[in-house]
């Protein structure tokens, strides 16, 4: 098989790879897509920093994604103080609920005592809106700001404290959470479903908060005599609604996409290699695997159509020939046209008014007529025969002949479109989903993936079916028993009168290049 | 006829969640920056979180009675501790311009309080003794938590802010005091009635304004 005609499979490969490419990297970052986003809500960051006293200073940044003004209603957590918004004191009806009236972001920052407990083997940081949102991270977002729509947000969040080593927490409220211990903070990032609350306990290490007050200040807390005992008690009780974020969380939506489309690309490629090995190997036979029954290749071994002969055969074996040629002589031996010979080498051809051939030699035919006109009669004089209309001739002899080996099966393409199409239709399909329709290559591969594979199939062109191949090497046998006769060799084409069929089938096979130079194109 | 049916919505989904998502980075958390604490005012008065009080309009009244007088505090707890000198906690505090009302706790028997009045005319009626049920370590405090120079720059520094404003039984009770630990906790009242519910630190920094919803 022509090495050139796999660059087209390469190339769909390469273009397809991406999909899997682009999947893996997205699995590598820590960043988080999520569906039916919040009409007036774009995002929330949260942040507390933790004295060593045991205070919490608190910021929270509601960002609505608009310029719509909003009367916005602000719930406390207990010992909440030095409440402000936008960065102006604000009062604080009971000690717990604010109003304020906010436009594109609202900043919202308090201080907060009795939620950092100090016990003996750590310090608890309580933010568990499990029974009460209003202990929270913050209570539900969608609900107090003044926001009519449904839909999801995302929280980015970072708890500082002047020791974190070893330091463990816990998220509850949100999907996708991705967490890091780094510069100083506890920092986290997850989809807040329904734009509702999200809580968070932490335990740190003593050195957090060395002066915190050793009793909890959070009505109804969770109390034990150690760290551990809190921790564990919070989260038996949250019943799975915290997820513990101390390990870096490997992402397993992204990584089970990355390697679906993986899966389905290694697939493909090992299909395509498949096909095209397959390909290579039949077309590379130079002899039958099986041994030659010598009685059986005397005579052509069906009745395929010289053309048709010379499409399965190729270039394989010694000799030169031509399928033109060989159409040619073919009709001169049923005598619907006249090749007679003014010496050994050269001769005249007649076409009479009125001759006709099947689909191959009406191709032939059609280019040696006056002006094609069927009921003129034609004497030419060769060699050579052919002008400047040979080449178009031979290709398009080997059209008529390819579709008409695929029409008997003998022939297939090499790359299947009822494989190669679907595959990279679903390749670029699953993408999208697994994107939510976000990735702008996935849109690109799910419309042009097929295209792609269809111009693919195209270029790498044909290869023989089972049944070709059998034909093939019994063509190869005929052609090999034809070359030994030395004659057949340097018959020219006046020599059909005489040789008949089998010269015919040696044109083609290359058992009498000097027939097939005589009439030939080339 | 039935996939092209099935293609389209399932093309048309696709489009819908396509268009109908978002995206968040992590980088944007890396980027936050750690929240700081409030800063000390100079005074009490001068706290930034009073500047949540807005005073309203009393067409001309005045403040209904006269403020609260802080230095009754030292006064009463001078005479106190001469009659009760192992005096160590307290459950509360509070006073006006003539009188300071506090309950304490018996030392070494927290469940028995009593009842405290000093009068500016320098008596001390110190009641009987009351039972206690399971009373809580947390809803009692030092004596010695209570700074007689911070809240009299309180009261004074807020009666030079608002003349207009009574500053009505400053008080000092846990259970009183929303959660925010031990805090002074008192009313400023003007010509229409109560206009505030204010809560400042021991060291009487303000921390919370309550004016109503």
């Amino acid at each position: 098989m022509n090495a050139v005609r796999r660059v087209p499979a390469v190339v769909l490969l390469i273009v397809l790879a991406l999909l899997p490419l682009q999947a893996w990297l997205q699995a590598g970052r820590p960043d988080v897509r999520y569906s039916q986003p919040l009409d007036g809500l774009a995002g929330i960051t949260w942040s507390a920093t933790v004295s060593p006293d045991g205070r919490l200073s608190v910021s929270i940044v509601y960002d609505f994604g608009d310029e719509q003004v909003r009367d916005s209603s602000i719930r406390l957590p207990s010992g909440s103080r030095f409440l402000r918004t936008d960065g102006k004191p604000t009062p604080a009806p009971s000690g717990r609920f604010g109003e304020v009236r906010a436009q594109d972001t609202l900043v919202v920052t308090y201080e907060r005592v009795g939620a950092v407990t100090r016990y003996s083997d750590g310090v608890i940081v309580d933010f568990d809106g499990t029974e009460n949102s209003d202990q929270a991270l913050f209570p539900c977002a969608r609900c107090y700001l003044g926001i009519d729509e449904y839909g999801n947000t995302a929280l980015s969040g970072a708890l500082f404290a002047d020791d974190l080593t070893g330091a463990r927490f816990a998220i509850g409220g949100l999907d996708q959470l991705r967490t890091e211990n780094v510069d100083g903070a506890l920092r986290f990032l997850g989809v807040l479903p329904g734009a509702d609350d999200a809580s968070m306990i932490a335990w740190l290490p003593l050195a957090a908060a060395p002066d915190a007050p050793t009793r909890s200040g959070v009505p109804e807390a969770i109390r034990g005599e150690t760290a551990a005992q809190v921790w564990d008690a919070t989260l038996t009780a949250a019943d799975g609604a915290f997820v513990d974020a101390t390990e870096r969380r490997v992402p397993v939506g992204p990584v089970a996409l990355a390697s679906m489309l993986s899966a389905m690309w290694l697939l493909l490629v090992a299909w395509i290699v498949w096909r095209l090995v397959i390909a290579a190997r039949v077309l590379n036979v130079e002899q039958p695997d099986a041994p030659i029954e010598w009685d059986a290749v005397f005579s052509p071994p069906s009745d395929l159509e010289p053309a048709v002969v010379a499409v399965l055969v190729g270039d394989t074996g010694r000799g030169a020939r031509s399928a033109v040629a060989a159409t040619l002589l073919a009709l001169a031996e049923r005598g619907a046209i006249q090749i007679d010979g003014i010496d050994s080498q050269r001769y005249t051809l007649t076409i009479p008014p009125g001759a006709t051939g099947n689909q191959f030699e009406e191709v032939v035919l059609s280019e040696l007529r006056p002006q094609g006109q069927r009921t003129s009669t034609a004497t030419l004089t060769g060699p050579p025969l052919w002008g400047a209309g040979g080449a178009s001739v031979e290709r398009s002899l080997a059209i008529v002949a390819e579709n008409a080996a695929r029409t008997a099966q003998l022939l297939r393409a090499t790359l299947t479109a009822w494989v190669l199409v679907p595959a990279s239709l679903v390749m670029g399909v699953v993408a999208l989903i697994g994107s939510g329709g976000s990735s702008r290559l996935a849109w690109a591969m799910t419309l042009v993936g097929p295209l792609v594979a269809v111009v693919a199939i195209w270029l790498t062109g044909t290869s023989l079916t089972a049944k070709g191949r059998a034909e093939r090497e019994r063509w190869l046998a005929y052609g090999s028993w034809l070359r030994t006769n030395s004659q057949l060799h340097d018959v020219g084409a006046p020599g059909i009168a005489t040789w008949g069929e089998p010269l015919v089938y040696a044109t083609v096979l290359g058992a009498a290049p000097t027939a097939a130079g005589s009439l030939g194109t080339g | 006829m039935i996939w092209t049916r099935w293609g389209s919505i399932g093309l048309a989904t696709l489009v819908l969640v396509g268009c109908n998502t978002a995206t968040a980075s992590f980088d944007d958390t890396r980027e936050i920056e750690a929240p700081r604490f409030a800063p000390v005012p100079p005074a009490p008065a001068e706290s930034p979180q009073l500047d949540a009080l807005v005073v309203r309009d009393t067409a001309g009244f005045g403040a209904p009675g006269p403020n609260a007088d802080p230095t009754l505090v030292g006064e009463a707890l001078a005479a106190l501790r001469a009659q009760v000198p192992r005096l160590e906690r307290v459950s509360d505090l509070y006073f006006d311009d003539e009188n300071v009302w506090l309950t304490i706790v018996e030392p070494n028997t927290r469940n028995l309080s009593r009842s405290v009045l000093w009068l500016r005319s320098s008596d001390l009626y110190i009641g009987e003794e009351d039972y206690v049920e399971e009373a809580e370590e947390n809803s009692t405090y030092p004596i010695s938590d209570v700074d007689v120079d911070a809240i009299t720059a309180l009261v004074d520094g807020l009666a030079l802010r608002y003349p207009s404003v009574q500053i009505d039984l400053p008080r000092l009770d846990v259970g009183l005091s929303y959660d925010l630990g031990l805090s002074w906790r008192m009313d400023l009242v003007d010509g229409r009635g109560t206009l505030a519910t204010i809560f400042a630190d021991l060291d009487g920094t303000i921390t919370a304004v309550d004016q109503g919803s």
